[in-house]
């Protein structure tokens, strides 16, 4: 028990963090969060050690959130609620927020396999083998989605890029 | 001029997974070629762009919640807010204080900066992880996996 509690000390920011990003949703990614905590924890016993514990809970991570877009519909996304309460406030940052939903929104409207490689890609750092590991597809599979996914951000995002 | 790579070895370029002689050799193509250089500074806008700001993450006991929620026989159906509630209630009623992670002395256990990952996973009862990325076969055998998307399908 002790040994749990400090893992979900150690991992839970990067767990919430992945969540969040995936289901747009504080509420629902810390669900999400123990509940991947929750997996681990109950799978102990049938684990085989051919992968590092981060992968693991990205495997876990991933895997609840596809199940939870499977089984609630409408998609929680988009919720500029959401992206505007976690942007900076006052009036100088305005336009900062309006940045901010913007990209949200953008990430937010990828197609869930498209935005999953995308998440695992930009924001936890994870190289092509990497997230092929985590999500079971193919390299081939997730270099085709990245490419769909940049382009498609690429486009919906070039009004903010500097020139 | 060698002839121009595929985006995705763009990608991997702006992402910094290429090696370096990989990396050199593509430098050396963008150098010459204005078509591959306006792509590689899209892709970078877009990835710096993506980068703004991190996120910014609210208050949570997620630890108290997992603690309390593993206190429950896995036979109980503590699911979802009302789970939550109760179980949350019987960790303040006393079964959280009993659950084992305050020292027999009632003090909080110290930080566990000395303690690795790999002594985290033995005293879960798993094997020592190899680090190396692989497959997760076995885990989710009872609980389905995620397939692999078709050819040309995005979700």
């Amino acid at each position: 028990m002790v040994a749990l509690a400090t893992l979900v000390q150690r991992h839970q920011n990067r767990v919430r963090t992945l969540a969040f990003r995936l289901m747009g949703k504080w509420d629902i990614a810390d669900d999400i969060a123990q509940e991947a905590f929750l997996r681990l924890y109950h799978s102990a016993s049938r684990y085989q050690p051919t992968a590092a514990l981060t992968t693991w809970l990205h495997r876990i991570v991933v895997n609840l959130c596809l199940d939870w877009s499977k089984q609630r519909k409408p998609s929680p996304w988009p919720d500029t609620d959401s992206m505007a309460a976690d942007a900076p406030s006052g009036d100088g940052n305005m336009l900062r927020n309006e940045k901010l939903v913007a990209i949200r929104q953008a990430v937010a409207e990828l197609p869930e396999r498209q935005r999953i490689a995308l998440v695992l890609h930009r924001f936890e750092n994870l190289n092509h083998a990497a997230i092929s590991a985590v999500t079971g597809w193919s390299e081939p599979a997730v270099e085709s989605l990245l490419v769909r996914a940049y382009a498609r951000l690429r486009e919906r995002l070039k009004t903010w890029m500097e020139p | 001029m060698t002839s121009c790579p595929e985006e995705t070895r763009l990608i991997r370029m702006v992402a910094s997974e290429l090696a370096e002689a990989e990396s050199l050799a593509l430098q050396a193509h963008l150098n010459d070629c204005e078509s591959c250089r306006a792509k590689a500074r899209q892709l970078e806008a877009t990835w710096n762009l993506l980068g703004y700001p991190p996120v910014a993450l609210p208050d949570s006991d997620l630890t108290g919640r997992v603690m309390a929620a593993v206190s429950i026989p896995q036979s109980a159906k503590w699911t979802g807010r009302w789970g939550r509630l109760a179980a949350t209630i019987a960790l303040a009623a006393g079964l959280g204080a009993g659950a084992g992670w305050l020292t027999p002395s009632g003090g909080r256990i110290q930080a566990e900066a000395a303690v690795s990952e790999d002594e985290l996973i033995e005293s879960l009862g798993l094997r020592n992880l190899s680090g190396e990325s692989g497959g997760l076969a076995g885990l989710f055998d009872d609980e389905g996996t995620v397939t692999e998307p078709a050819q040309g399908e995005d979700s």
